[in-house]
């Protein structure tokens, strides 16, 4: 529901804004056809990526799933089912939903989802090619950054950043919550390379153009890590987990704090953080299995948790990072990771 | 640590982007009325009216864009294909090379004011701040009173555009057609001014009558294509009108930039230079500069009279993304399918073979149509007996059917558009759509095609390019107005028996500046 007092910053504004939207598109019998159904479930979609509550994706995902029951397999709403889908690491079933959809499969769009599948599937020469000729097509910011993307983690960095800028360049003053997106996803690859000066210039570009965004507080906490001001980094960290209620955040808070020395506080913020895998697991959910790869991997140092975890989500979505991390599981198990890729 | 961030986080096709405010309707220009103090020309430039009619975007930047020349009288008797490409080259090098069109640049503020730059002018070239809603005249440099409105205004466009629509079988009229489905919209039905027998997804339905006017349905299933081979026909053996005569703009609001310049402001040649040609973009500020801009905003650095620098405005451009340009009625949205990528302003040159290819393909809807009713047609149809669906992919292929439409001189109805008596050739479609541009006689009454005057019923005017400007009705050689004319529809075999397009606005325009309506309450 929309806040009694003034928004504090532009996320909230627009969160505010969407709530009431959707209390409108709500009221009564619902959407009266599938057009304003795919506008509730947009709505739906966009505050929960907006606000980060994985609560919220999850009830969108319901939404979605109500109204396709309703309206049949509207495209839009497939298409918007299929990115959910995506969020949640739901790989297969973001296919069936892209298949689903008359037409869809062909639309730009829809290669656009296909392209991110394969990705996660270690297709990589299918997904490359795909979001090439997206970005030649279409020119659209966000095959740009889709592209952008590919190249920052499996090609060439320099045109990576290069693609980022032409996003960000090719976004105008009506999608500011897009372009500090990009400007986030620009500085998380300007720290991967140790270029902390101009991640930070990033994010201070973001937090201008759009301030509150998680994301975008998120990247400003790991360059502030980077910097050295691990206060503010914890700070943040710990204002975007409580916000958002992210187990990953929660995660990287406690990261955080065990880096500044305060153990207690580090054990509380990841104790919250496999509270929260392990609910999203009990759920059905997948999405959270790399983390707790990662999490028994790092925070526990258990071998053969981390490479149970590393296994599940290996078997779901066989690329570089998955193997990556099955590999770094095997090995703290003492049994090497290469094998267990193949098993 | 590992994320969700990845791009598909990001949802291309439902964010809640409104740049409507950036979608240029209509540009007018004519001869003013007013000679008290030399030549004048007025120009208008209407766009949506967001955020309200009256208030401006304030990330938007408009141009007007304007240069003048000497009337060109191109050689009539080359109907070449070769002959076409050589005028679109020619207009080509003119606007790529030498030419350096003068602007009018637009950008207002969040306190209802406006910053106008005029730069490049004969007249030279100054700024002013002005109110919004707020008719006002300026000098500029050289002592010209130029006058100026910005702000909210009565749409002054006057259309049946859902006859248009159902015309050309452009779904999103009439269903809720997915966003993720671009193909759906113009479906793959014969274009037509007659309605197909069986052509249920776009005939008049008398059990909903307001479709498309308003009510939309979901986008049936099945074959979204007709498979007929006539013209729908009532008991009493008239075809029916896909066009009602209906004004769908009626009661609309737009935002308007007007400007009444004198000629010799806009040119030192006046007495020579007889054409002004003027066009229209939108252009929206990039968010990395709306970023860079927040602070300090050069906007609202007030130099009402200093001298432009071009530099600077060049750098102030590129802070702006270009969305939307308007020039000629239709050569957008009949001609360029009102493709985003189509959208070249004035150069729009290497859409020729486009225009071509897509006139036939209109050609093919339109032109069985016109024989259907009697008249003659400008386009090679093979005497087909109903409307036919055809695409080109080689403009090379559809020049022969197109090649009387695209050369022909369209017939005036009278010679009350040469008051001066001057020896002005008749336009040729060639010539009005490329280059993309509202090319004014100042020695005309600015009546369409010598420019767009505000009660010109440029729809119907339109469609006529179809017909054949060398053939007679009672005497009479065909003509620009004659779709206008009641007489022919009372005589024709058609229900229902009017022009395709209201002959003239809802409301009075004015007989003084700003001439467009004031806005609805």
């Amino acid at each position: 529901m929309p806040s009694a007092v003034a928004a504090a910053t532009d996320a909230d504004r627009d969160l505010d804004r969407l709530a009431a939207e959707i209390s409108d598109r709500e009221e009564g019998s619902g959407p009266a056809n599938a057009e304003e159904a795919t506008r509730l479930a947009s709505c739906r979609l966009n505050r929960a990526s907006l606000s980060g509550g994985v609560g919220e994706l999850r009830a969108a995902a319901a939404v979605l799933d109500a109204q396709l029951d309703r309206f049949g397999p509207w495209p839009d709403l497939c298409y918007l089912r299929a990115t959910a889908h995506l969020k949640q690491h739901e790989l297969p079933e973001a296919l069936a939903s892209i298949a689903a959809g008359d037409g869809l499969a062909g639309s730009p769009d829809g290669r656009a989802v296909r392209a991110d599948v394969d990705l996660q599937l270690g297709r990589y020469e299918d997904a490359r090619s795909a979001y090439e000729r997206l970005a030649a097509e279409t020119g659209s910011w966000d095959a740009l950054a889709r592209l952008a993307h590919f190249e920052a983690v499996l090609g060439d960095p320099a045109r990576a950043e290069q693609l980022y800028a032409d996003a960000a360049a090719a976004i105008t003053a009506k999608e500011l919550p897009s372009y500090a997106w990009v400007e986030g996803e620009r500085s998380r690859l300007h720290l991967r390379h140790g270029r902390i000066a101009e991640a930070a210039a990033c994010c201070d570009r973001a937090v201008r153009a759009y301030s509150g965004h998680w994301m975008v507080e998120r990247r400003l906490a790991e360059v502030r890590a980077a910097q050295g001001r691990l206060e503010e980094a914890v700070a943040l960290a710990e204002k975007c987990a409580a916000r958002t209620g992210r187990p990953e955040l929660a995660h990287l808070a406690g990261d955080l704090l065990g880096r500044a020395g305060a153990d207690a506080g580090a054990r509380a913020w990841h104790e919250r953080a496999l509270a929260g895998y392990l609910e999203s697991v009990a759920l059905g959910e997948v999405q959270y299995l790399h983390h707790l790869a990662e999490y028994f991997a790092e925070v526990e140092a258990d071998g053969e948790a981390a490479l149970r975890w590393a296994a599940r989500d290996h078997a779901l979505r066989p690329h570089f990072a998955t193997e990556a991390a099955l590999a770094r599981a095997g090995e703290l198990a003492g049994r090497g990771g290469r094998d267990h890729v193949h098993n | 640590m590992a994320d969700h961030n990845d791009p598909n986080a990001v949802n291309s096709i439902f964010s809640d982007i409104d740049v409507s405010a950036a979608d240029v309707y209509d540009l007018f220009g004519y001869p003013s009325p007013d000679t008290s103090d030399g030549e004048r020309v007025v120009i208008a430039l209407t766009f949506a009216s967001v955020p309200t009619a009256g208030v401006f975007d304030t990330d938007m930047l408009y141009r007007l864009l304007v240069t003048t020349g000497a009337r060109v009288a191109w050689p009539d008797d080359d109907w070449s294909l070769e002959a076409l490409l050589g005028y679109v080259g020619a207009v080509k090098d003119k606007y790529l090379g030498e030419l350096r069109p003068a602007e009018v640049r637009v950008r207002a503020g969040a306190d209802r004011r406006a910053k106008v730059d005029f730069v490049g002018f004969a007249g030279g070239s100054f700024s002013v701040t002005v109110e919004l809603d707020q008719a006002t005249t300026e000098k500029a440099p050289d002592g010209s009173a130029i006058r100026l409105f910005l702000g909210g205004r009565d749409d002054a466009f006057f259309n049946d555009l859902p006859g248009f629509f159902r015309s050309i079988n452009y779904a999103p009229q009439f269903y809720h057609v997915p966003h993720t489905r671009p193909d759906l919209r113009e479906l793959p039905i014969p274009k037509t001014l007659l309605e197909l027998e069986g052509n249920d997804l776009f005939n008049f339905d008398p059990e909903n009558p307001r479709l498309g006017r308003g009510v939309k349905i979901d986008l049936p299933p099945g074959p979204l294509t007709w498979e007929g081979d006539r013209f729908a026909r009532d008991a009493d053996g008239n075809f029916r009108f896909v066009y009602s005569g209906e004004d769908a703009q009626a009661g609309r609001n737009v935002n308007a930039i007007v400007l009444e310049l004198p000629l010799r402001f806009l040119t030192g040649e006046p007495e020579r230079h007889r054409i002004v040609n003027v066009w229209g973009e939108s252009w929206v500020l990039k968010a990395a500069h709306k970023v860079e801009t927040i602070p300090d905003h050069p906007l609202w650095i007030e130099h009402p009279w200093a001298l432009i620098e071009s530099l600077r405005l060049d750098d102030e451009l590129k802070r702006y993304k270009l969305v939307d340009t308007v020039g000629q009625p239709f050569a957008d949205a009949g001609l360029s399918e009102r493709e985003d990528n189509r959208q070249l302003g004035a150069n729009n040159f290497w859409l020729a073979p486009h225009f071509v290819k897509r006139l036939a393909h209109l050609g093919w809807g339109f032109g069985p149509s016109i024989s259907a009713l009697g008249l003659r047609t400008s386009f090679d149809h093979d005497d087909s007996p109903v409307s036919v669906h055809r695409t080109y992919s080689l403009a090379a292929t559809a020049f022969p059917r197109v090649r009387r439409l695209v050369f022909q001189r369209l017939n005036m109805p009278d010679d009350s558009w040469n008051p001066s008596g001057a020896d002005i050739p008749l336009r040729r479609s060639v010539e009005i759509f490329v280059p993309n541009a509202c090319a004014i006689d100042m020695d005309t009454t600015g009546t369409w095609p010598f420019g767009r005057r505000l009660e010109d019923q440029v729809a119907t005017r339109f469609l006529s390019l179809f017909l054949d400007m060398e053939a007679e009705l009672n005497g009479r050689p065909y003509h620009l107005e004659m779709l206008n004319d009641q007489a022919l529809w009372d005589a024709a075999p058609i229900v229902p028996r009017t022009p395709p397009n209201p002959l003239r606005n809802d409301v009075d325009f004015l007989p003084e500046f700003p001439y467009l309506a004031a806005p609805h309450a």
